[in-house]
Parts: C-alpha cells; structure tokens; sequence
C-alpha cells in the first residue's frame, strides 16, 4: 500500500507540474528565449522547456511503464511467496 | 522449475511489463487523441485562432536565435505559415471561410511590411519588393510570400493580386531564363526546397486560372514551369541512392546528379509544397522518407534527419532541422506531417502527431474569440507551422477545391 500511494502522489505531483508548467507556457515564444541575449532570461527559458519535456516524458511514459513494472514485481513476489512456504507446510 | 522462483526471474518479468506498457500504452492514448486532427477541422480551427491572436506580436526583435537574419527569417515564417495555413484552411472548410479570408490578408499585411523583409533586403542589399526587377531572385523572401499570395488568390479577388501577379511574373521569367533551374535564395547561396516552394506559387496560380476557366497561354506556361522544374529536379537535385532531396546545391546545367546532403527537413517541407505542382515526384519524396527516415520511438512518429548512408561524422543540426536529438528532427517531423496528409497516409500523421501532442504540449483554453489551441513548447512559429501543415489539402482534391472556390469567386 505504501508504494502504490507513493506512485500515486509522484504521478499527481508531475501532473499538477505539467498543468502549471502548460499555464506558464501558453502562447509564450518560450523557444525564442532559449538564445537571448540576457543570460538570466535564457537560463530561465532553457530550465523551464526542459522541465517541460522531461515531466511529460516522465509523466505520460516513464511513469506508466514503472508502475506496471512496479506492480508485476510485486504481483509476482506474492505469487512465489506461497510456492516457496510450500515445502515447509508439508514437512 | 526452480529458476521460475529466482529473484531476477521476477525482475526480468517485471521489466518486459514495463517495456510493454512503454512500448504500447502512451502511443495507443495519444494516437487515439491524434486522430482528431483528421475528424474535420475543427481543431485546426482552434489552433489557428492561436496563431492568429499571437501574429500581430511577432517580430524580429521578439526572437533571439543570436543572428539577425535568423531572427527575421523566424518572423516573416511565422506570418508566411499563418497565410498558408488560414488560405489552406479557408479552401476546405466553407464554415469558416471567411474569417480565415480575412486572417490570411492580415497575414499577408503583416508579412508584406517593412520591417518584417528587412533580413531579406539586409542579406541582397536591395528590397525584395521593389517595383523594378533587378534580376535578384530573392527567393528566401518571394518565394514563399508567393506561395501564401497564389493561395489567397484562389479564394477570391484581393488588394494582394497585383502583388502576386507582379512576383508570378518575376519568377517565372528568371525560371525560364535559368539553365540551371534553381534560383538564389541569398546571393551565391541554392536551396531546391525554396525553389520548390516558387515553382509551386507560379504553377498554382496557373492553376487557380485555369479552374477559373481562364485558359489562355500564360496559364499554360506557368503550369508548365512547375512540370518542367520537377522532372529535372528529379534528375539533378534529388539523391539517388535515397530518392531525397539535396538540401543546398550549386545550379547543374546538365542532367549530371548534383553533390550534397539529402535531408528530412528539406525533402520534407519540398513535398508539401510540390503537392501543388507534380503528382509524381511529390509522391517518389513522401514515399523516400517514410522509407528512409520515419523511425517511430515507443510507438511515436519521429522522423530522422539523415539517411542512413550519410555518414554519422556528417549530420549535423542546423537552423533547417532545429537541434537533433540522436539524429532524430522536430522540424522534418512536423513538415511530414503536411507531406503525408496530402497524400492521405493517415497512419502516419496520427503517429506524428501523438508525438507533437506529447512534446509539443498540446494546450486547450477558452478564450472570448472561442477555442484555442497551442503547442505550449514550441511558440507561435510552431503553432504557425503546424497550421499550416495541417490544413494542407488532400492531392487527388486539390483540383476539385480551387473549382468549387472558382464558382464562389466573383
């Protein structure tokens, strides 16, 4: 239960990520910032367009994929558990 | 049995899980929402009320690539795609024909400024717009200004065609006097993909004549041009071994095949403007590159810059393909997009476009105008791009849409 709440809250904590970084960033000329000449400005620009890409990847593939890997593992674990005390119950 | 007990049993298991989730569930979510972009046109829509409501803002000075010519030329792409994009637009969706009549003039006011061709005069030293022909092609400029003006000329009767009639003419004449077939996008400097874009706004407009009814020899010959440059293109700007085009090329005169780069951004952005010129090599280049260059990732259409027979010390990013990643081109993902919905290739478009969905950031707002959407990643020259692209009309309809519009013209 702990990892699947633990999941749960990275999965919603880069959703709300994503939904802020969306708001930040629509109809801005974020890409035309990546080169200005204010070094400030285009640090600024070049951290939040990765942020951007980076979550969503995480978000929409990483995330997912890890789950279900996560939760096979544990399925898996839970299905040997029994077959592993076997042997022991009958002895 | 014992090893199915084991420990990295279990990991392998969950791994290969993992892998299909990757592989399978993101791609299938997003391509299901992809789809929607082929559902009428109701989407491009949304996004060109985007692109419309940011045009006005765009200038030179608001990019900051770190050279002036590259900031000009993002400026005038961003006006010169919204034209084509609301003109495109306007031709297949008779609801909202006239508002994007009337957003393509603007466009085209805005693109037609002084400000916004200052880095074509800049780099030529003399104004692309001058009344007096001065034998400068000025391609990188009139070229695709010319392509947006043939297109709003097949809406209706405009202030703009005079214009368009005076580049037409410009262009054809250096066409017809050139061995070579290509013309300088800046002085010393030759782009088959900008001539593509010139040859298809003179054989257009040729076109739009002819659907008019208007069949006379000037017609003729600017049809005739568009043939004429493909089927000698296809001999000397086109890469045999990967049927793609030459990025950049000095002018050959003879049908000897040419040397240079074929890449994904030019063949790409060539193919969707040869969709209104030649059947047969706007088909041979969307064939070559979803050959030899889309190369989906998890299920997402990428395209590749390079063909596999360049050598990996020789590709290279560049201002046409944007930054590569793994040789992997936003910029030709996006032109393939307007080359393989023209050819009806919907598979592809809907993986292409999951893919802008998930980077791009697809945005929805509601607005007082209505919908809008944005690719929240990519600023208004994408949005402007993608526009364009995605309103690009099926080939095979191309002559059934200029007649039916012909009929509304009066």
């Amino acid at each position: 239960m702990k990892r699947l709440a633990a999941w749960l809250a990275l999965m919603l904590s880069s959703f709300g990520l994503d939904r802020w970084l969306a708001s930040q960033l629509f109809e801005t000329n974020v890409v035309a910032s990546l080169l200005a000449p204010s070094a400030a400005t285009a640090l600024t620009s070049a951290l939040l367009a990765l942020t951007f890409l980076l979550n969503r990847l995480a978000l929409y593939v990483a995330l997912p994929a890890g789950a279900a890997a996560a939760l096979s593992l544990a399925a898996f674990r839970g299905w040997l558990k029994p077959v592993s005390a076997q042997p022991e119950a009958r002895s | 049995m014992t090893w199915i007990r084991s420990r990295w049993c279990s990991w392998i298991c969950a791994l290969l899980c993992g892998w299909f989730v990757a592989h399978n569930v993101p791609s299938r979510a997003f391509r299901s929402e992809a789809s929607g972009w082929q559902a009428g046109e109701q989407r491009q829509v949304e996004l060109a009320r985007s692109v419309n409501s940011q045009l006005p803002s765009v200038a030179p000075d608001k990019f900051s690539t770190g050279s002036a010519l590259f900031d000009g030329e993002w400026a005038f792409g961003t006006g010169v795609m919204a034209a084509i994009g609301n003109a495109q637009l306007a031709l297949q969706s008779p609801e909202s024909r006239a508002s994007c009549v009337s957003a393509s003039d603007r466009a085209l006011a805005h693109i037609t400024s002084w400000e916004i061709r200052g880095y074509d005069r800049d780099r030529w030293g003399s104004d692309p717009l001058d009344a007096e022909d001065s034998g400068e092609a000025h391609l990188a400029y009139l070229g695709y200004l010319n392509l947006a003006l043939s297109l709003r000329y097949a809406l209706s009767r405009s202030s703009h065609d005079a214009l368009g009639e005076r580049i037409t003419d410009r262009l054809a004449a250096a066409y017809e006097s050139s061995p070579g077939t290509l013309l300088e996008t800046y002085p010393g400097e030759y782009y088959p993909m900008d001539n593509a874009m010139a040859v298809a706004s003179i054989a257009l407009r040729g076109r739009v004549d002819r659907a008019r009814g208007k069949v006379d020899a000037r017609s003729a010959q600017r049809m005739q041009i568009g043939k004429r440059w493909a089927t000698l293109a296809r001999a000397r700007y086109l890469d045999q071994a990967s049927g793609l085009l030459l990025q950049h090329s000095a002018p050959q005169e003879t049908d000897a095949q040419s040397t240079g780069s074929p890449r994904g951004s030019g063949s790409a952005f060539a193919a969707f403007a040869l969709n209104y010129v030649d059947d047969e090599l706007f088909a041979e280049l969307q064939r070559a590159l979803r050959a030899q260059l889309l190369s989906p990732v998890l299920g997402f259409g990428l395209l590749q810059e390079f063909p596999s027979q360049v050598p990996r010390s020789e590709r290279h990013g560049d201002i046409d393909s944007g930054p590569l990643v793994f040789g992997y081109s936003i910029s030709a993902s996006g032109f393939m997009v307007g080359a393989s919905r023209a050819t009806g290739d919907d598979a592809s478009v809907t993986s292409l476009m999951a893919m802008f969905d998930l980077l791009g950031g697809l945005e929805r707002r509601e607005s007082a105008g209505g919908v809008r959407l944005s690719f929240v990643s990519g600023g208004p020259l994408a949005d402007a791009i993608m526009l364009a692209m995605l309103t690009a009309p099926l080939h095979q309809q191309i002559d059934s849409l200029l007649e039916a519009s012909a009929k509304e013209t009066p």
